[in-house]
Order: C-alpha cells, then structure tokens, then sequence
C-alpha cells in the first residue's frame, strides 16, 4: 500500500511539474516525438513494402510455377541479329518436354520471350522522338497472364487479350508513355525494323515492376508473339510459366515436372517466391527500423539534457524532499517517473506525427518503387514506435535521475548556492552498463539472430557489442567536439561583446553544446552524403566518359559485316562532328626499346587500375608471375580508326598524336603512367607488342596524360596505348569493339532513331547511361534520404530543445542583462549569434565529412574537384544547417528574451 | 543630458501595482507620492511583503506600474515602451542585488564594462571605466576573475562597480548585504558610501535591517503598500510627501 501511495504520489509531483513548465515540458516531447515519429513512418513504410512483396505471389511469379531457360541444361543461345541479343532460350526438345508433361497433367502453359532490350520512340509526322531504351515482352496475349488479369489504364478496363488486333501492335507501361509523351492509337518506332508500330493499349508500370531495372525505370512493352517475326527476334521463349488444376498441390507437381523433364534444373514454385521475399521484406524491416532508431537515439540526448536541466533547476526542491524524509532512491524513482511520464506522452504525440511523416514518406518512396504502395495504419508499427520511445526515454532518463538522488539536504541553508552534485564514477560507470545493455537489448531484438557462415550469432549479443562501440565512438567524438567548444567558447570576440557573449555563451555548457553538435552534425552528414554523391556521380562518369571516349554516342555492332552500313550512316548523318571506331585489344608489352627484361627495372609496388599493387595483383592464382603480371598490366591497348572524320587522339603531352597519315604504321601513343614514369619513356622510343602470341613492335610519337582510376573506364575504355587500327599483327581479334561518335545536339536524335532501325546495332547516349545512373542513385538513395530527413529533424528538435534549455536557464542572466540596458532583441540576437555559430560548425563538420567521400572520388578520378563536386548543394547544406539552428532558436528564445526583467528576477 | 539640479532625480505620483494571483487581484502598492533628490542616501525598509521590492523595481523601470508615474530626472518612465526604457535603464540607473546576479560566463573587468558596451551613445572607455571602478572598489587584483572565483563580499563590489559603470545619477540596491556575512556587509556599504561620496550619485537602499538603514540620510517605511511617517535620522534633510 505504502508503494501505491508513493507511486501516486510520484505521478502526481511529476504531471504537476510536467504542467507547470509547460514550455520546457512541449519541447523534450517533441524530441521524443520526433524519433518516434521517425520509427513510426519507417516502420509503416517497411511494412507497406513488405506486403507488396508477399501479397499476390502467383501473380508476381506470372503462374504457380515458372521456368526459366537458365535453369536448364540444354537452353540454346539465340544469336544476336535473329534474336534476343546472346541470351538462352528454351530448346525445342524441353519445349515439346513440358508442353507434353503439362497435358497430361492437366497444367496450362503459356510463354514469353522477356530478355529482348530494343529501343522506342514516338512517332509525330516524320519527326521521330528520342529512342528510348525499354524492355519489351514478347507474349501470347490470350494466355498471359494467368493471374492477375492485366487491363489497360487507357482505354480503361479493356483486357490485355482484347487490345492486340493482329496487326504490328504494342502495348506500353504508363512510365514508358508519360516519358515519351506517347497516347492511344499513336504509332512508334521499334528498333529492329522500320515498320512502325501502333499503341493499342496503356497498362500500369506495376504489371511487370519486379523484372528489371529497365522496365522499373524507363518502362516496357508488350508485343503479340505473331510480330516477333516483324521484330527479327527468335520465336524460342526464355520463359514458361504454369497453372496448376484446382487442388492440385504446387510443390509435389513441381517436383513432378522436374523428374519428367530432367533437363530442367530448378522450377520457382509460389511458395518459394513468397518464402525468398518474406526474407526480404523482413531484412528491409529491420534494416529500416534500425535506421529508424538513430533518430529516435539523436532525439534521446534531448531527454538527458532536459532532464539535467529539470534536476539542476530542482535541487533546492530535491533537497527540501529529502529534508522531509525523502530518500535518494526515492527521489531518483521520482524523476524516473518524470522520464517515463514523458516518455508516454511524447510517444503518442509521436505516434500521430509518425502518421502524418508516413504519407509523406510513402509517396516520396512511391517514385522509386516498382510497386503501388497502399498506405494505411499498421498496428505493429504504432506499437513497435511507442514501446521504444518509452524505453529509450526511460533509459536516457535515467542517468540524470542518479545524481538528483546525491543532492544534499543542506542545500536547503544556502538555495542560492545550490549545485548539483556531479555523479561518482562507480554510479555513472553503472548507469553507462545499463543503457548500453538496455539499448544493446533494443538493437538485439530489432535485428534478431542472424548466421555469419556456420555460426549462429545472437542478436542481443551482437547488439550489446554494436551499442558498446557505438558509444565508445560516440565517446570519442563528444570528447573531441567537446574541446572544439572549449576553444570556441575561447575565441577573441574582436571587440564585439555580442560576440563575446555568444562565444562564452558556447563554452558554458560544453557536454550539452557538443552532444547538440553531434545531433546536427550527424543529420548533416548523411544528408550532404547522400546528396553530393547523388548530384556528383553522374557529373564525374558523364565527364569521364566524354574525356575517355572522345564522343558522346556508342554504336555497338556485335555483327562485323553491318559495320560498313553504320559507317556510311555515320558519314551522312547530320551534326555527325567526329566519329572514330574503337577496339580493344588484350596484349603484353614485351620489350621497351629492345630491352626484353624491362620489368626487373620497375618497382612492382605500384597501384595497377584496380588500386592493388601491381605484384600482389597475382598471388594466390599461381600460374602467372609477377613479370608476365606486370607486362600484361600495360597490355590492354585500344585500336582507333585514325582516318576517320575529324578524329582526334585528344590532349597530348608530349609530342604528338595520332592522325590519318600514321593508317596503317607501326605507331603509338603510350598512357602516361608509373611504369612509363619509372622507364622514361619517352616520343621517338620504341616498344614491343605481343597480341595472341604475334609480336610488333612500335614506335611511340606521343605520350597521353593518365588515365584516372575511375577503372571502369580508364582501365578498361582507355588502354595503356593506342595504336591505328589497322597496324595490329594480322589475325589478331580484339576483346570488344564499338564506334563511339561525337554528335552535336541537333542531330543527336536523328542518329539514334538512324541506329536503332538497323536489326543487331544499338546505339546509347551519354545521357541514357547519365539518365540511367541518376535514376539508380535515386532509387538506392530513397531511403537512406528518408533517414537522414528524419535523423535532420530529430536534430532540429533537439537544437530547439537546447537553446528552449539555455533561455530557460539564462533567464535571470538575460533579465540582469536588460536592467543594465541589453535591449530584447539584442538579447535574441546574441542568441541567434550563438546558436547560428554552432548551426555554420555543425554544417562545416557534417557537410565536410559529407563532401570528403565526393572529394575522394573526384581526386582519385583524375578530375578537378571544382568540375566535378556540387558546390551549389554544398553551399545550399551549410545555408539549411544554419536555418534549422536558427528557426530552432527564434522558435525557442522569442517569448524569453521580451519578458519584463522584474518577473525574472523576482520568480528565478 | 544635462542635469536640471532642481528636479528631483525621482517622482512617484500615485504609484500603484497591483499583481494577480489565482483568482484574486492583491494590491501591493497602494498609491506612493515620493520624491528623490540629487545625491540623496534613501533606505527603504518595511516588513516582508510590504512592497519593498515591487517599488524599487517600478523606480528602475524594471516593471510598469498599473496606475501612476516614475520620473527619472523628470522624464516619465512609466508608459516608455520597452527599447526606450531600457536605455533609460542603461544610462540613468544603476542595480545592485541581493544575489549579486554577475554574467557567469564574463570576468569581473568583462562584468563591469558591459553596461558601457550596451550603451547607445559611450562616454566611457569600457575597459579603462571598467578598470577605474574596481580599482576605486579595491578590486584591480581580481579583474580578470569569473564570479565563481570571487568571494560574496568580491562579488558584490563588481556588481557595484558595474551599477556605477555608465555614471548614472540613481542606484537602487536591493538588499546589497541580504546575502553575505557582516564584515563583507559592512565593506560592501562602505563602498557604496564612498563612491557616493566620490561621484555625488543619489543612492536607494531596499533593507530589512535597521542598523543599514540608520546609515542612510532618509528613511522611508512601507506597510502595507503605503508609506508611513517614519522618524528620521539625525541629518534628515528628506521630504515624505503622504
């Protein structure tokens, strides 16, 4: 009874101390709120993207059962001009195989070619729009789909079966026709025949979001099998998929199926999709909600800090409880009390505000996702978000609780010496075990167990240890912002005693001002990662590729004999500036000039492309020595042709380059680099070429500057050297070949509708692959973007919760300052001052962490950092970390600083 | 401004301020008539809750008052918006508190040059001032001291250098030795009754004890809100208007 007594009475104190600072008490809800917000909106979404992957699974899998041409042992390889590009198809004999198993079994079947990448473009006229690369189904419209019948967006409700009418027919993705701005009844250019084609019908993008990238990002098109023949492409299919009778069980006729045709290697049943993508939905649900509880641990350093704020404030309140017979583990369960009671409050707030977050947070990750995403409350989401704010905000709470229960009674003899007690080290290092177990327990749970290989590792452990090093890290880095404080803080004010007070201001309470720090400095962080890496990638491979490859258009030509045609096309294209045909060739540099042991003259402890040392490069192969190592190092060289129109070698440095008059000779220009370097190679020397065991040698005319190590395209598109095309030995093949041309604008167009009506040849441009980059960032970057948003905000809180703290407690200090004549809004701009400097650091720190991973590529790429890092984002970041600090503080500090200095002084 | 040395450095006429609480209206000044006059010593004293503090604020514009006017060198203060009175506050109004109420964060130099930095229009160099000051207070070897390194005593010698920092003709203190021991009591008096003396600044004194305010040239009682004839000391040159 005594218990319920003290427990009311506890509930009471603290709801009447919550109440009656309700100021104080609004903002450590919001800081709650925000990270619970945070988890709720996540969890939601998680969920949401969860059921799109479990509901519907037949229709996902297209049938009860599906079969793949990969996963047979007999598929044929479809050529390139005939067909699906070098992909496999089924093998007539495991097509009668299963038509047969499937007849006698009473399954139906229908089919589709789904491999085949070509290009669309609208038609308006004679003009003919950007060839869009798609990819496309080649099906039997009045079998497939077995589940889920598909039906047109427009015109509405008409089935897919009912759209084609026989004739060179196309049905196209919602996405596809918004992006090339095609309607009903339109015609379209299709790749591989100049034939055109008639839109009949507009289904929803979702009907195929899960197949590919392509038909994810720019879209698909279903084709009636009968055009197939229109479109060159082999009638094999890639693909069956099966519709088991009524009642029949799927997994036993699955197995059935692959004992009757034993060149099928493996079926995937409905089950085991549903199966792999729980799994997957699963790992997105905790991968989610753990990032989900990083906002919800920002927003819990505003609890210590409020609750260290409501003990210091209370210590002569403490002490009278304590004069009366309280004791120190009574007054520390009091303020628990307190923690949890706004542990409670500020998880509902931030439950609905999680609600409001998770509309706005599903239809932003709408945009990235195959899948309609329905919005609607999950239980399990609401729960998960308030059993941990409850939680994180006991346990944060915690702490402070531990050095109220150390006030001493006597503080009541001298109230206006009151301070607090600091907690001893035995009490902080148990207080510090049990939030990391606590948390530790948390982070357990919301990654469960998980195997590493054959071991099974426990979650709760592992989670225990994650939390340890997090807060060691964590440690760390308070430590060492807490000395930049300490020298902040310590800075010459030049004078101006606003500054002064600003700086001082900042070096007052150091621990509170570094954790606020590294609140915003962490939103920050993963905002301007995200961001810079997002707007830099694209603008680094974009300049990348034109500096490496001289053009802006890639025609590929698999078939040698339709390369005279793209030439002739190249040459009477218009706005066709320069074009040159490019191949690679694997070789060995045998010898520099006649020196056949050139290597033992190198040190072989230098980076090749791929950034490992050149001589580490091939242990654990054995058959390959480091020499031979090293010599096919510089051995990739590309064969240009130097006769083409305006074809140029690019920057020389030094000598010269490569021109129509060196055709056929045996010259070069050799890639600057630390091999090269270390020789001294130089113009007029001579090297030995071995390409598939024939040897030429070469004179070198010019040097080109280095490759950047972006590998992928220097390593790989630019060779070690270049050499005419046609002065290679005879009968050597190369590696791969393509045309790359410089197009101008104007007829950029019209070259890419010109490529894709030859069968076999396609052409990319630069802004495809730009396009197509972008969009992968943007789809990789949706969620963590989500995160840092939520993580940003949850630091904006906990900002306003600071500077909500430091008015709170300068209250009497800004009422002293008015009675000696410190007008209001002076007062408030002091206050901007000091919270605009942590904001402008917070933003240097997190941006410029943030940036370094920019810098870093860029550096490492060979491009200059100012061509190719964002500096307006960069500008923009710092600008927004600013604002929150300041919006924080004028939200926070305007009702404070224009109070009558005669109400604090008397009250405080 | 040049001082007119015939207008009392403060008026109050029909001075009232009534303060809600809960539900109920309570008056704690009921009408006070009262004048200052330059380079006057004025204890007010009173019994707890008599007022005492409430007018001392309403004479340094720290609060507006619900009916009546404050002059300070004749000019009104008591409907002045905000900005204004605080520079009213700034040049012609010194404060000493009870608990000192020094900037934490500032040095007793810093502490003290401050109301001359806040100034709208400077006379003094703030630092030299500032220096001045202490040193008349015998503080010049704790300039650079925060007021946790400084004793009560210390502490209220800066506030008292800083109540003087902008030379103003008034200083109300509010209870300047309520928070320290006798000795430091009786120093912290000294002080202001030799820089009193020095500068010719009219000096107001909030105190419960009688024996500070047997210091003063004038005495003033309030009961209740109001002033009641009180007998004077010796050198009385005062004037209660009831």
């Amino acid at each position: 009874m005594i218990g319920i007594t003290h427990l009311r009475f506890y509930i009471e104190h603290s709801l009447h101390d919550l109440t009656r600072n309700g100021r104080r008490t609004l903002f450590a809800l919001f800081c709650v709120a925000a990270g619970v917000a945070a988890i709720v909106a996540l969890r939601t979404l998680a969920l949401s993207i969860g059921d799109t992957l479990t509901e519907n699974i037949a229709r996902t899998n297209h049938g009860d059962i599906l079969v793949s041409a990969r996963n047979t042992r007999d598929a044929i390889q479809v050529s390139a001009i005939s067909g699906t590009g070098g992909t496999r198809a089924f093998s007539p004999q495991s097509l009668d195989a299963i038509n047969t198993w499937a007849k006698k079994n009473g399954v139906q079947v229908t089919s589709a070619i789904t491999d085949v990448n070509i290009q669309v473009a609208g038609l308006s006229g004679s003009s003919v729009g950007r060839p869009q690369f798609i990819s496309s189904l080649v099906i039997d419209p009045k079998t497939y789909p077995f589940y889920g019948p598909v039906v047109a967006l427009d015109p509405p409700g008409v089935p897919l079966s009912k759209l084609f009418t026989g004739g060179n027919d196309v049905v196209i993705s919602d996405n596809l026709a918004k992006g090339q701005n095609i309607k009903v009844g339109d015609q379209v250019r299709v790749s591989r025949t100049t034939e055109p084609f008639t839109v009949r019908g507009i289904v929803s993008g979702d009907e195929e979001g899960f197949r590919s990238i392509l038909v994810l990002f720019f879209g698909f098109a279903y084709f009636d099998k009968a055009s197939a023949k229109t479109l060159q492409i082999d009638t094999a299919p890639d693909e069956i998929y099966l519709q088991a009778p009524p009642g029949r069980e799927i997994e036993a006729l699955s197995e059935n199926l692959q004992r009757a045709v034993p060149t099928i290697n493996r079926t995937r049943t409905t089950d085991q999709l549903r199966h792999s993508n729980q799994q997957i939905a699963d790992v997105v649900d905790r991968l989610i909600v753990s990032m989900g509880l990083t906002a919800l641990l920002i927003g819990a350093t505003g609890i210590i800090h409020t609750m260290l704020v409501v003990v210091r404030r209370r210590t002569v309140e403490i002490a009278v409880l304590k004069t009366i017979g309280l004791k120190g583990n009574q007054i520390a369960l009091l303020f628990l009390v307190e923690s949890i009671i706004m542990g409670i409050l500020g998880s509902l707030f931030g439950i609905v505000l999680g609600l409001l977050f998770s509309v706005v947070v599903q239809a932003f990750t709408q945009q990235i996702w195959p899948h309609a995403l329905t919005w609607r409350i999950y239980p399990q989401a609401l729960w998960t978000g308030f059993s941990l704010g409850v939680l994180v905000t006991a346990v944060f709470g915690f702490l402070p609780t531990l050095t109220a229960s150390r006030v001493r009674p006597a503080v009541v003899l001298r109230p206006n010496e009151a301070q607090l007690p600091a907690s001893g080290c035995l009490q902080t290092l148990f207080a510090l075990l049990f939030v990391i177990v606590s948390v530790g327990l948390i982070v357990g749970g919301l990654i469960g167990n998980f195997s590493f290989g054959n071991i099974v590792i426990n979650g709760s452990i592992a989670g225990i240890i994650a939390v340890a090093l997090t807060f060691l890290a964590l440690g760390v880095i308070i430590s060492i912002l807490w000395f930049l404080v300490l020298i902040i803080g310590r800075l010459p004010a030049f004078g101006s005693v606003d500054l002064k007070l600003a700086l001082r201001g900042i070096g007052d309470h150091r621990f509170r001002t570094a954790t606020t720090l590294l609140a915003l400095i962490a939103g920050m962080f993963a905002l301007s990662t995200i961001t810079l890496v997002s707007s830099s990638v694209p603008k680094l491979l974009n300049l990348g590729f034109q500096n490496v490859l001289g053009g802006n258009v890639l025609v590929f030509t698999p078939v040698p004999l339709l390369r005279p045609l793209v030439n002739i096309q190249l040459n009477s294209l218009q706005g066709v500036e320069s074009f040159s045909q490019l191949a690679f060739f694997s070789g060995e540099l045998t010898a520099v000039n006649g020196d056949r042991d050139w290597v033992s003259k190198v040190d072989l402890n230098i980076p090749s492309f791929s950034g490992t040392p050149i001589g580490d490069s091939g242990r654990g192969v054995g058959r390959f020595d480091n020499a031979s190592i090293a010599r096919a190092s510089v051995g990739t060289v590309s064969g240009q042709d130097v006769t083409a129109k305006g074809y140029s070698s690019g920057t020389i440095l030094a000598g010269r380059g490569l021109g129509p008059q060196d055709s056929g000779k045996s010259v070069l220009v050799m890639r600057d680099s630390e091999i090269v370097r270390q020789l001294g190679i130089a113009p007029g020397d001579k090297v030995m070429y071995r390409f598939s065991g024939r040897e030429r040698e070469y004179e070198i005319v010019g040097i080109l500057p280095q490759a950047s190590s972006l590998s992928a395209l220097s390593g790989s598109l630019s060779g070690a050297a270049t050499i005419p095309i046609n002065a290679f030995p005879s009968g050597v093949s190369s590696t791969i070949e393509f045309t790359v041309a410089k197009v101008n604008d104007t007829g950029l167009n019209a070259a890419l509708v010109a490529f894709s009506a030859i069968p076999g040849v396609f052409a990319i441009d630069v802004g495809f692959i730009d396009s197509l980059i972008k969009k992968l960032i943007n789809q990789f970057t949706a969620i963590p973007t989500v995160v840092a948003v939520l993580a940003l905000f949850a630091g904006a809180v906990i900002i306003a919760n600071t500077v909500s703290l430091a008015t709170l407690e300068r209250r009497r200090q800004i009422g002293v300052m008015k009675a000696v004549g410190l007008k209001g809004r002076r007062a408030l701009w002091v206050m901007v001052l000091e919270n605009g400097i942590v904001g402008l650091i917070g933003g240097i720190i997190g941006v410029g962490i943030g940036s370094l991973a920019t810098f870093l590529i860029s550096i490492s790429s060979g491009l200059s950092i100012f061509e190719s890092v964002d500096w307006l984002s960069i500008a923009l970041l710092m600008a927004l970390s600013i604002a929150i600090t300041l919006a924080a503080t004028l939200l926070s500090a305007w009702t404070a600083v224009s109070e009558k200095p005669m109400n604090v002084l008397r009250y405080e | 401004m040049i001082a007119n040395n015939n207008v009392p450095v403060l008026r109050t006429r029909d001075l009232v301020k009534d303060l809600p609480m809960g539900s109920m209206m309570i008056h704690i000044l009921r009408g006070i008539n009262l004048e200052i006059g330059r380079g006057e010593r004025v204890g007010i004293i009173g019994p707890s809750g008599s007022g005492k503090s409430t007018l001392l604020g309403l004479m340094g514009g720290l609060d507006s008052p619900t009916s009546g006017t404050v002059e300070i060198d004749g000019i009104d203060i008591s409907r002045m918006g905000e900005g204004r009175l605080t520079e009213v506050r700034n040049a012609k109004i010194g404060f000493v508190f009870q608990f000192f109420n020094l900037i934490p964060t500032l040095t007793a130099l810093e502490n003290v040059a401050l109301p001359i930095e806040f100034a709208q229009k400077r006379n003094f160099n703030p630092r030299k001032r500032a220096k001045e000051l202490l040193d008349l207070l015998g503080m010049s070897d704790r300039l650079g001291h925060r007021p946790t390194q400084l004793s009560g005593g210390q502490q209220q010698r800066v506030a008292i250098a800083r109540a003087l920092a902008n030379n103003p003709p008034l200083l109300l203190a509010d209870e300047p030795t309520g928070n320290l021991d006798t000795e430091s009591g009786r120093m912290v008096l000294d002080a202001i009754s030799d820089v009193q003396r020095e500068i010719g600044t009219t000096v107001v004194i909030v105190t419960h004890d009688p024996g500070i305010a047997s210091q003063m040239e004038r005495i003033l009682t309030l009961v209740d809100g109001q002033l009641v004839a009180t007998p004077q000391p010796a050198f009385n040159g005062g004037r209660v208007i009831a």
